[in-house]
């Protein structure tokens, strides 16, 4: 197995192409071998399609569909040693991902993450307005996607704040008490997307208020499905949210729950980056082949993170396109790359369902 | 709670006359005798029609070719003799998807003599709607053919208890296609007293095939093909487990070469898309965990996916995908073939029909009916063991 003692050294950006694929071919072979050993529901899908797969040295992994945490609880340490189950809620599914961590997978997410952030944020804790309800990370056991992300990213912030009410109305003494308090320091903010535009930007440019603080930074994530339907692009939304909150540096991140801890997040190119840990490709699925820079297809995330379940390669629900490879203009190594959206809806024929 | 919805705002797609007319004038009075003549003609008038506007598409052709004339004839044979009349009002809760599934259920029940009314959900196939525009052109071409108007009703709703409450109470019976939990819950919405459900629910499909020459490959090929075609293998009655009886392994090969390279042949004019893609790798992935014994998985192309399994479970079967992915299983004997409770159609190829058809006679095996390998998607007025015509009428003493 891996040595995350040496692995978390690793600068975030600036493993150069030829290091790096030396890296994940057998990092991502050996977590292969682990969970092949370990959950018996992985062994039975590698026996089932490649019987011979570890006959040949570093074979890249064969990628899991991500549904398939939807109807399979895959695990690959023993009931007694997980430590949580995240959840995700698809956003068209009513059945949720259950992903499960030891101790051992949470603490390394978390640093994961601190590592990514912190090249972001930088070094020090910042005040943090959080564009959310603060009931939404209450219960502690079973967390949603956006507890989740809250719960990570609430380390690099202190004198957290609460920007909504739990009806998802704005909460606007709290952030004019935050802001008067604030609005000359570099302030961090973070929240969902879809939420962060429609129960926030929206709802202050409607009550004609704005916020402008001096220096800050905006994280967000989660999809931008809801907003390509009010035909809102990155552009659109940078612009509009400068207007109520101040000139601040404004950065998407691509993340899932199956994955957490490697984020990509968004440079000052618009480009999303793989940190070191994780990388992605771009997929066919038609013939499961891997794409070349420039075309669109399916996103798949390598991760060399996960060793309590076996999501170290993933198939997602995301259609992405690959930008490049060490020679983005923010200067990062690695692969950079945009998600262009979902992929679209299977058409349903069958004699199924007449309820809807 | 309740308060009552206006019926006639609803969207009604057939008639395409004034709203007033659709729901409030429905007269059970005005039943027609089972299988009276006025009904044989215009039915199978509407066949031909069908099939003259069918544009090619094979589903239209296959529902036009079921209403010819010597078929409707050889129905309302086998209830020769016998004093039937007309149920009443028939609501019929079509299947989401199955294209023209909501239509053989519609025509049955009129050559019952039954009024129907039929909800279709909120989303329709291209297909549904060319056949709901098909019929009213066609009730248009001839003034012969108006007293359909009265016979049937077609209105689309998105999932609504109180508006299928209302319909229900029109309901001398209800013919509901669906999954369990839709049966379930529809059924416990009241119809009329003495009504009666008549529910299709989920079921499974599969093939015996034994090969013995390469003569024989083609054909079962083009069967399987014509099994799997129209609903991209969604359908209940398309065959989702292949079982080789005593067939030799070169021979099986052949075969699924063959239908690899005629898939392929098709997927320009059927394409998938990447939900399917993935949808198709989720399932084999799902059988090797799903199953305790081992697997062989394989893509053959982006359109087959074989996998050769040594057992079959209600899980195995409820995750499948549909868009040809073959289960695929070795017998030695017919004595070995052994079905899911839910399983509705055996098609078989090479092998003898009576042998099969005597197993499921005894209860030995519960499958619903035998047919043919390419003859799956045929529709008959006995669906799923259960007459329709039967149902839909009431036999006089």
């Amino acid at each position: 197995m891996a040595n995350w003692t040496e692995l978390l050294e690793l600068p975030v950006y600036q493993l150069n192409k030829a290091d790096k694929k030396a890296l994940f071919s057998t990092e991502l072979f050996k977590l292969s071998q682990h969970h092949y050993q370990s959950c018996l529901a992985y062994r039975r899908i590698i026996d089932a399609v490649e019987p011979r797969f570890f006959f040949k040295e570093n074979q890249p992994p064969i990628a899991l569909a991500a549904n398939i945490f939807k109807h399979h609880f895959l695990s690959s340490v023993e009931q007694q040693n997980i430590a949580k189950i995240t959840t995700s809620s698809g956003t068209t599914s009513a059945q949720v991902s259950k992903i499960a961590l030891d101790k051992e997978n949470i603490a390394r997410q978390q640093r994961v993450l601190t590592k990514i952030i912190k090249q972001w944020l930088g070094k020090k804790r910042l005040p943090m307005l959080i564009i959310d309800h603060p009931n939404v990370i209450k219960d502690k056991r079973s967390y949603s996607a956006r507890g989740v992300g809250i719960q990570g990213l609430s380390l690099f912030g202190y004198h957290h704040t609460y920007a909504l009410n739990e009806d998802m109305s704005i909460n606007e003494d709290a952030i004019t008490e935050f802001f008067s308090r604030y609005q000359n320091e570099k302030v961090f903010i973070f929240g969902f997307t879809f939420m962060v535009w429609q129960y926030f930007v929206k709802a202050l440019q409607n009550l004609a208020r704005s916020y402008p603080f001096k220096q800050g930074i905006l994280l967000h994530s989660g999809g931008w499905k809801k907003l390509q339907q009010q035909a809102v692009s990155n552009d659109i939304f940078k612009q509009q949210t400068k207007q109520v909150l101040g000139n601040i540096h404004i950065h998407n991140f691509y993340g899932m729950v199956e994955q957490t801890g490697t984020v990509y997040v968004e440079c000052e190119q618009g480009h999303l980056h793989c940190p070191v840990w994780s990388d992605i490709q771009i997929i066919n699925v038609a013939n499961m082949q891997e794409l070349p820079k420039g075309e669109r297809g399916v996103i798949q995330v390598n991760s060399l993170l996960p060793t309590s379940y076996p999501g170290h390669a993933i198939i997602t629900e995301d259609i992405g396109i690959l930008l490049g490879e060490d020679d983005c203009q923010c200067g990062r190594k690695g692969k950079y790359f945009s998600v262009l959206g979902r992929i679209e809806q299977a058409q349903v024929r069958g004699c199924s369902d007449t309820q809807n | 709670m309740t308060h009552k919805i206006n019926l006639t705002e609803l969207n009604w797609r057939f008639p395409l006359i004034s709203e007033k007319q659709h729901i409030a004038d429905i007269d059970s009075e005005t039943l027609l005798a089972p299988f009276a003549q006025q009904l044989l003609d215009t039915l199978s008038e509407l066949g031909r029609y069908l099939i003259r506007n069918s544009e090619k598409d094979a589903n239209i052709v296959a529902l036009g070719f079921w209403l010819r004339k010597s078929n409707l004839a050889r129905i309302a044979k086998q209830y020769a003799g016998q004093e039937r009349t007309a149920k009443g009002i028939v609501f019929h809760i079509a299947p989401g998807n199955v294209d023209t599934l909501f239509f053989y259920s519609l025509v049955v029940a009129l050559f019952a003599g039954n009024i129907s009314i039929l909800r279709l959900s909120s989303q329709t196939s291209v297909i549904a709607d060319k056949l709901i525009y098909l019929l009213n052109q066609f009730v248009g071409s001839n003034n012969a053919f108006y007293f359909l108007q009265d016979y049937i009703k077609i209105v689309q709703y998105q999932k609504n208890d109180q508006v299928t409450q209302q319909l229900s109470k029109l309901a001398d019976a209800r013919v509901i296609w669906g999954s369990n939990n839709t049966i379930s819950s529809i059924s416990a919405i009241p119809a009329k007293a003495d009504a009666v459900d008549v529910c299709f629910p989920d079921r499974y499909s599969v093939a015996v095939i034994q090969l013995e020459t390469t003569q024989q490959v083609i054909e079962a090929v083009n069967g399987l093909l014509s099994d799997t075609k129209a609903f991209y293998q969604q359908a209940c009655s398309s065959p989702k487990v292949i079982y080789w009886l005593n067939t030799a392994q070169n021979l099986q090969q052949q075969f699924w070469e063959m239908l690899s390279a005629k898939l392929l042949a098709i997927s320009d004019e059927m394409p998938l898309n990447e939900s399917e893609y993935i949808a198709k790798t989720l399932y084999w992935q799902q059988v090797g965990i799903l199953s305790e014994r081992p697997v062989a998985a394989e893509v053959k192309n982006q359109m087959l996916t074989l996998i050769a399994v040594e057992e079959i479970s209600r899980e195995i079967v409820d995750a499948h995908c549909g868009i040809w992915c073959f289960l695929d299983m070795q017998l030695m004997s017919i004595a070995q073939l052994d079905v899911l409770e839910h399983c509705q159609t055996i098609a078989c190829f090479g092998v003898d029909e009576n042998v099969l058809n005597s197993k499921v006679a005894n209860t030995e095996i519960t499958a619903k009916r035998v047919v043919s390998l390419g003859q799956s998607l045929v529709f008959s007025h006995i669906w799923d063991g259960i007459d329709l015509i039967d149902m839909l009428t009431i036999r006089e003493k």
